[in-house]
């Protein structure tokens, strides 16, 4: 009679356990829109520079721009923010200083923005939530022997980067990493005088998108 | 019962007739459809703050200033005011200038916006009350459009209303003047006053939501005086170049167009206006006749006068004039400043390289090596006339070029800009030097120093040849000259027998001493040879080759250029130098031909 009574409510728990369960998983259902996980953005700056006489490029020339923010955006107008790497969680307060006349930057290797990005077309590289570019007050040339200091004067309000070609569409896919290589065309951007250089405005287009 | 009978009977009759009645009521009160529209009723319009027309008192009080503000209002009985058009009719010497008319839309609002500027309409379109239509229904939803309208109002472009149907023809809109309208029922006029006694007459009507326009417009009238003009003085002409910083008014350099080098002749003016302080000025040089010689109006009380605006545009004196306009457009005096001398407000020599005729390439040489025997190591000027002349001559400028051995005390003369100016590029020779310091003969003293930035500042070229040192360069700081024209600073002096030579870079050949040009007991190396660093864009030719190995000279730089960026036409090139530290008649011919070749290359004078 106690077997009974006992094996009558281990039955009753155990189904009561399942029940439970299946009410559980009965309830469960999948979300009504995808989640797939990132791709990654990068975002390279190359410069070019046809002034190779006056300023070549070369590790003991030096001209700074200052990316204090690099905004991208969706197609249906999500901000992603680029930062300096992939686990950095905010800029320096005073901004990236990127020397346009490095080797680096002639060989594409500085990089303007990199992060984990939603999968998606990325119509606008250089969104209005970007903050303009400033530079340095001069530019440094080394001849060999001496440095030369050449101003280098502010003929505008800081813009943002400007687009010379409209920006092609940017696909990021999901667990690919999609790599963009801007182009600062330095001959239009800075504008030589006779004794200094008039900064218009950062001038630059995408030379290349790549995805691996 | 008799009268219950007849309320009875009376009650039959009410319940009888009552429908009818209110039948023919209704039929009674109703309008055929077909029948004529009532007839609109047209609006109309008030002046607000005008007194009494054409009085004596009127004449006195308002009349010295051309200038006024009405407002005016308009009423429609069976409808409401949806535009205002208006004009003035001006009466003086017996002529009467009837102007047209102006239309102007009654809205300050588009959406919850407000507009930045009255909506003129031109002429008096029969579409009015269509185009008030689509403007005032416009909501917050047509932002868009909203926007463009706000935009072409601001910017004073025609704005062609979109119909639903399409644009018509003629119907758009035009931002209207914002000092004259703040509001569609008010305008600040400004009007001709050109005679003594002038009579204005203002008339303004109001247009109904029917497009009927008031048969009795508002009408005003007073007379004016004739408006005071302002009073210009100008001040004596400023140089405002960066290299001729402190030249004379009657020593000026002019060419055409403006280069950062040449900012233009500066002259200020200002004027004293007894009614306004908004005034604009205008100016010309030598021609006041002719219409196209006046500069356009502008607040600006400087003017940068450049040879272009010379009539003729020759060397000489010059005369600037000055006018300015008030608020009310009264003209003032024409100005102008006369130098002491009498002959003109400033002195200018235009170049002949300024010329678009000009035709180059011409080198002058200068040479200021006496004509005494000449010694190795010491040449007389023939042996340097003939080893500049081969050079010239392996270089393709054979019969370009011009040698100048006279001595440089021509360069003292404020003319030797003109003789300069007859050349693209000049070569300063400073040969005789050694192998020890003379007397400073060719010494570049401030006024010649003053003529050569002159030529360089209206776009010729230097060569300097020869070391450089205090003895060739008196009265301003040597430093100052290296500074400002050949762009060198931190220079230091090899006092030793020691230079045999310069390593070309930037494309420049090796040069080395010719040793049958020194004598033998100098070591056949040079002194007084002189080391620098470059400034700004200026870039080293060539590095020091010591002797001795002397650690403080070998290899630093002692040739230097600066050249000048590609001019944005219709400007031309500003200067370029090229500085060679060393005497390149002591050098071995051929890299000196080579040396030569690359440097006037350089400053474009061959290809």
């Amino acid at each position: 009679m106690v077997r009974m009574r006992d094996f009558f409510t281990a039955f009753l728990v155990k189904s009561f356990v399942v029940l439970v369960l299946a009410i559980s998983f009965l309830s469960c259902s999948e979300y009504e829109y995808s989640s797939p996980l990132p791709g990654i953005l990068e975002v390279r700056l190359r410069v070019k520079n046809d002034r190779t006489t006056i300023i070549p490029f070369s590790d003991s020339n030096r001209f700074n721009i200052i990316v204090k923010d690099f905004v991208a955006q969706r197609d249906d107008g999500a901000f992603l923010v680029l930062l300096s790497d992939l686990n950095a969680i905010r800029r320096k307060r005073d901004g990236d200083s990127l020397n346009c006349l490095s080797l680096a930057a002639r060989d594409s290797q500085l990089v303007l923005g990199v992060a984990y990005a939603p999968p998606g077309m990325y119509t606008t590289l250089v969104s209005e939530r970007s903050t303009p570019i400033t530079h340095d007050p001069f530019l440094l040339r080394f001849d060999g022997l001496s440095y030369q200091v050449i101003d280098v004067r502010d003929n505008a309000i800081p813009s943002r980067f400007t687009m010379m070609t409209k920006s092609p569409p940017i696909e990021v896919k999901e667990g690919k990493t999609t790599l963009v290589v801007l182009t600062l065309d330095l001959d239009a951007s800075m504008i030589r005088q006779s004794e200094w250089f008039d900064w218009v405005a950062p001038m630059v287009y995408v030379s290349s998108i790549q995805q691996f | 019962m008799t009268h219950r009978y007849e309320l009875r009977h009376s009650m039959k009759l009410v319940t009888f007739f009552s429908p009818l009645f209110a039948l023919a009521l209704a039929v009674w009160s109703c309008e055929y459809p077909q029948s004529p529209p009532k007839k609109n009723t047209l609006p109309d319009t008030r002046l607000a703050n005008i007194p009494v027309n054409d009085t004596i008192a009127q004449y006195i009080n308002l009349g010295v200033r051309p200038e006024v503000q009405l407002y005016w209002l308009g009423d429609d009985p069976d409808g409401y005011v949806i535009a205002y058009r208006y004009r003035w009719t001006d009466v003086y010497r017996g002529q009467r200038v009837v102007q047209r008319y102006s239309t102007i839309l009654n809205i300050v609002s588009i959406g919850t916006s407000n507009l930045p500027r009255v909506m003129m309409v031109k002429g008096t379109p029969r579409s009015l009350p269509e185009m008030y239509r689509f403007f005032s229904t416009l909501t917050n939803q047509d932002q868009t459009l909203i926007q463009a309208i706000i935009d072409s109002l601001v910017t004073k472009r025609p704005f062609a209303v979109p119909y639903k149907s399409g644009i018509v023809a003629g119907d758009s809109v035009m931002g209207a003047d914002s000092v004259v309208h703040r509001s569609p029922t008010t305008g600040q006029f400004i009007f001709d006053s050109p005679a003594d006694s002038n009579m204005h007459i203002f008339e303004v009507s109001s247009i109904d939501n029917d497009g009927g326009i008031d048969p009795t417009p508002a009408v005003v009238n007073f007379w004016t005086l004739k408006s005071p003009a302002p009073i210009v003085r100008v001040s004596p002409p400023i140089v405002n170049t960066d290299i001729s910083r402190g030249l004379s008014d009657t020593d000026q350099v002019a060419i055409r167009h403006r280069t950062t080098r040449f900012q233009g002749i500066r002259i200020d003016f200002s004027a004293i206006d007894q009614s306004t302080d908004e005034r604009v000025f205008q100016w010309a040089v030598d021609d006041t006749l002719n219409p196209a010689s006046w500069s356009d109006w502008s607040e600006s009380t400087t003017a940068f006068v450049t040879a272009s605006s010379f009539k003729p545009i020759r060397s000489g004196w010059h005369r600037f004039y000055v006018r300015a306009k008030n608020r009310w457009g009264v003209l003032s005096n024409i100005a102008t400043y006369t130098h002491s001398s009498g002959q003109g407000s400033f002195k200018a020599t235009v170049p002949d390289i300024d010329d678009p005729d000009f035709v180059g390439p011409r080198v002058l040489i200068i040479n200021d090596i006496p004509n005494l025997p000449g010694t190795v190591g010491n040449p007389d000027s023939n042996q340097i006339k003939a080893f500049y002349r081969e050079v010239m001559d392996s270089c393709g400028l054979t019969g370009k070029f011009d040698i100048r051995s006279n001595g440089v005390q021509w360069l003292d003369q404020s003319a030797s800009v003109i003789t300069l100016g007859k050349y693209s590029s000049v070569i300063f020779l400073a040969e005789r030097k050694l192998p020890v310091i003379g007397a400073a003969i060719y010494q570049l003293n401030a006024g010649r120093q003053g003529n050569l930035k002159r030529y360089l500042q209206a776009g010729g070229n230097l060569i300097f040849v020869g070391p450089i040192d205090s003895t060739v360069f008196s009265g301003i700081p040597f430093w100052m000259w290296a500074r400002d024209v050949f762009h060198t600073a931190n220079y230091r002096r090899n006092n030793e027998l020691d230079c045999v030579g310069m390593t070309g870079i930037n494309g420049y050949p090796d040069i080395r001493i010719d040793s049958t040009k020194v004598p033998a007991d100098s070591l056949y190396a040079v002194r007084f040879v002189m080391v620098n660093q470059p400034l700004g864009f200026a870039e080293p030719i060539g590095r020091f080759i010591s002797r001795t190995d002397d650690p403080d000279f070998n290899g630093q730089t002692v040739s230097v250029r600066f050249l000048a960026p590609d001019p944005i036409p219709p400007a031309r090139r500003e200067y370029s130098i090229v500085n060679f530290g060393i005497p390149l008649y002591f050098c071995e011919k051929s890299s000196v031909i080579a040396a030569m070749r690359k440097a006037l290359r350089d400053i474009h004078e061959i290809q």
